[in-house]
């Protein structure tokens, strides 16, 4: 009994502390975190202020407060040398700069996709093998190249914590940590992890000075159909959630959503991502294949790859060659840098519990 | 905060009805030949009229404001012409709501004609288009579209390309010399009528294609056109769909479901009068899609008047019915695939081949009664804040297009639903969110869960307490 009482006296700091929702968010009546986001706001809005769909049920203020503890902390990977954010960098717009992430010293599969805006996104993973957040933190934390951990292992380790365990308690209104509430945290995190502040965004909301000259005919140029962009990467999450083959060589023939679908013309079909702080995210595509944008406006310029990896995929039936003068290029880069909006950029935590150094890794290229 | 919010929400509120109504401050801004639209676009506030005067006119014209009529002003036979010269990208892009463009010659761009992106309430009319590369009109992502009086041809996809939308109507317009007439695609609620449809590679085109955000396509109507020898060389760029559309196909359903074809004259196309065909058909080019049904489903071939086609088939087509049929003909209608519950009114003297599991249509059968799918648009939702929006303003924007009061329109009427439901709206409020395929014979219901289950719930309230119509 006796036991109980210190942790129930934490309790209540911490259950105060975390009642507060982040920045982007605000707490509605049912103590909840709900998006204040233009774009939710109203049913109708149109052209470029078009909203999009999804449902906010909410999410709760401590599991938030939560998850970015263990967003942060290394105890979650089994050597403790790799965080979330070891690959999913806060200042690299939430990915890590490398063209194929690292564990451990070896070169991952794939590069690391930021989570700018990923509550909104239905499908995870390049190949779009996981459907919500918490399917796809399992990816991860099990994988033995990644983090390399068990449900049983992350259960005995932050059990030993007591901090995480008074935390838990009042979050989960449970004294006992369970993988799967980690995992719940995480998510609620994640989903707390905005972008629609943007010079564009504030362009398409009345301010015509928003975007330079230069600016605005890149915005026309990625609306053009010469160039077809709005067609995948539509606005205003500027990507429509569906798979492309665009042909990029990869060097190690991914299968990509084959290998999800089952279905061999998906060969190297993956994501459409999200252009949202697409300025921080470099290199791009899967396999980190061009170094800058100019790179990536050019590879499509030129009517994108003929990298098929299966005779019966197809290039995506939308790219073909454009044609653009040099200006139009150049606009379309400076327009995609409007894009970039880091003003709901969480805070890294000068501590978490285990302890461990909270910041990510020591393979910070640049 | 607060506050700020507020404010940002009554001004919204504002905007929008400024957009709607037509108010005392709207003006005429006139552009002469030697100035810019662009430039009276930008001085432009919702509800003015922008008059452009005959001449040639070398610009690009982006449209985002809401409420904005750009108008020609033809005069002596010369019109206002919107000139790419080969060289500019695209005549208009539009993206504001309550967008009228009329009047208008466009010609030679490389992208598209006149294109609006997710603008509600858009009206095309009396325009002339040509040689505009991939599309000539080309609205997309919006609710209540009419295209009417337009004639367009050399279009190296489709001259009229309606892109998941809703509630559209495409009437009177002369569509040639292109490699698709007239293409619907993954829209709803589209009535195509009194149109002129000749001398393309296909003449009108109802597609469900896969890879794209909106995953189905039904409820159209083809009524009264005039779709004759659509039998032009394809000249479509290589991987495009329409780029595999046969020479000679007059009417085309690709997986579309619920396609309605009424009083339509077709003749002397070479391969095919009417054509239905599952996805595999003509979209094996681009990557499947396991959220898209392939099948052509609820299609009906009313009274229309069929004559010589199929003469001299081509492409798939061709091959096909060399290999099932041991025919080098084609036919008036052709079916390919495994579609559902299709039927074709008997006594048309239609040739046919490969349609045997279609039924025959009810003798009277007819969509008369369906006189405009843009008026029949429920009311555009108007900017005001979910909480002050009661189950029955939902209800009524979102629900009754689809779901009426003793009587089946697209799902099935609202007694059935109350009979099922009774006493349980959580369960509509699941089903809403996602919905899964229930009833045969019915297409299935979009998910609303852009709603949230909040409003969900209000809805399906409102839905269980409602009383027969008297």
């Amino acid at each position: 009994m006796f036991g109980n009482l210190l942790p129930s006296l934490v309790l209540l700091t911490s259950a105060s502390i975390a009642s507060v929702c982040p920045s982007g968010l605000v707490l509605q009546a049912d103590h909840r975190c709900h998006y204040d986001i233009r774009y939710l706001k109203q049913l109708g809005q149109t052209g470029l202020q078009k909203s999009f769909a999804h449902s906010d049920d909410g999410m709760d203020p401590q599991q938030i407060a939560l998850g970015k503890l263990l967003f942060f902390d290394p105890i979650l990977s089994r050597d403790k040398d790799l965080s979330c954010a070891h690959c999913h960098q806060p200042a690299r717009g939430f990915s890590d700069g490398l063209a194929q992430s690292k564990a451990h010293g070896l070169s991952l599969p794939r590069s690391a996709p930021t989570l700018w805006n990923v509550a909104f996104s239905p499908a995870l993973f390049w190949d779009g093998r996981a459907t919500n957040l918490e399917q796809q933190a399992r990816g991860p934390l099990f994988s033995p190249a990644e983090m390399a951990m068990t449900p049983e292992l992350i259960e005995k380790r932050l059990n030993q914590i007591p901090e995480y365990r008074n935390l838990f308690l009042s979050t989960f209104e449970s004294d006992y940590i369970t993988a799967e509430n980690v995992i719940s945290a995480l998510a609620s995190f994640e989903r707390t992890l905005v972008s629609f502040n943007s010079r564009y965004d504030r362009y398409v909301f009345g301010e015509p000075n928003a975007l330079n000259d230069e600016e605005v005919r890149g915005l026309n140029v990625f609306r053009s159909f010469v160039t077809r962009c709005t067609e995948c990467h539509t606005p205003p999450l500027f990507t429509n959630f569906q798979t492309a083959i665009i042909g990029v060589p990869d060097g190690n023939a991914d299968p990509g959503m084959a290998k999800t679908t089952g279905e061999t013309r998906l060969t190297g079909a993956f994501r459409v991502p999200t252009l949202r702080n697409i300025g921080l995210t470099a290199p791009y595509t899967h396999a980190g294949s061009f170094k800058t944008l100019a790179d990536v406006v050019d590879f499509y310029d030129r009517g994108g790859g003929r990298h098929l990896p299966h005779p019966s995929a197809y290039l995506h039936w939308h790219i073909r060659e454009m044609g653009l003068s040099v200006e139009e290029k150049k606009a379309l880069v400076a327009f995609l840098l409007t894009l970039t909006d880091e003003s709901l950029l969480p805070e890294t935590p000068s501590r978490v519990p285990s302890g461990l150094k909270p910041l990510p890794g020591p393979h910070r290229p640049g | 905060m607060g506050l700020c919010k507020f404010g940002r929400q009554e001004l919204a509120i504002l905007v929008f009805i400024s957009t709607l109504m037509p108010t005392a401050r709207a003006k005429t801004i006139t552009v002469s030949a030697g100035k810019s639209i662009q430039e009276a676009v930008a001085r432009a506030v919702p509800g003015d009229t922008i008059a452009v005067e005959a001449g040639t006119y070398a610009e690009s014209v982006v449209v985002e404001k809401p409420g904005i009529h750009l108008i020609g002003i033809p005069k002596d036979g010369k019109w206002p012409v919107l000139e790419g010269g080969g060289q500019r990208n695209d005549g208009v892009i539009a993206s504001g709501s309550g967008f009228e463009f009329a009047y208008f010659r466009v010609q030679n761009y490389k992208g598209n004609g006149v294109m609006t992106q997710g603008a509600d309430d858009v009206r095309l009319h009396h325009l002339i288009i040509n040689d505009t590369g991939i599309y000539g009109i080309y609205p997309t992502r919006g609710k209540k579209v009419l295209v009417e009086d337009t004639i367009s041809w050399g279009i190296a996809d489709a001259a009229i390309y309606i892109g998941m939308c809703q509630y559209v109507d495409v009437r009177r317009n002369e569509v040639f010399k292109s490699v698709a007439g007239i293409e619907i695609e993954n829209s709803h609620h589209a009535l195509v009528e009194d149109n002129s449809v000749h001398d393309n590679t296909g003449g009108i085109l109802v597609f469900t294609l896969p890879g794209l955000p909106e995953k189905t396509g039904f409820d159209t109507i083809v009524r009264r056109n005039i779709v004759t020898e659509n039998n032009l060389k394809n000249f479509g760029a290589e991987g495009a769909v329409v780029s595999q559309v046969p020479r000679g196909s007059g009417m085309i359903v690709l997986a579309g479901d619920g396609v309605q074809f009424e009083d339509n004259i077709v003749r002397g196309n070479e391969t095919g009068g009417l054509i239905f065909s599952d996805m595999d058909f003509m979209a094996d080019s681009t990557a499947p899609d396991p959220a898209v049904d392939p099948q052509y489903d609820d299609n009906k071939v009313l009274g229309n008047i069929f004559l010589n086609n199929g003469a001299s088939p081509t492409g798939k087509v061709r091959l096909l019915l060399v290999a099932t049929h041991f025919s080098l003909h084609g036919a008036d209608i052709i079916g390919y695939g495994k579609g559902r519950r299709n039927c074709i009114r008997s006594g048309m003297a239609a040739t046919t081949l490969g349609t045997e599991a279609f039924t025959q249509c009810a003798a009277k059968e007819t969509t008369a009664s369906i006189k405009s799918m843009f008026d029949q648009a429920p009311a555009l939702e108007v900017h005001q804040s979910k909480d002050k929006q009661s189950g029955e303003t939902l209800f009524n924007a979102v629900c009754a297009g689809c779901h009426g009061q003793g009587i089946r329109l697209i799902g099935p009427p609202v007694e059935e639903i109350q009979a099922k439901y009774k006493g349980n709206s959580q369960g509509i409020v699941e089903y809403a969110y996602y919905p899964t395929k229930m009833r045969n014979g019915y297409p299935s219901m979009p998910s609303q869960s852009h709603l949230g289950k909040v409003e969900l719930k209000k809805i399906a309230d409102y839905l269980l307490g409602l009383v027969p119509h008297k």
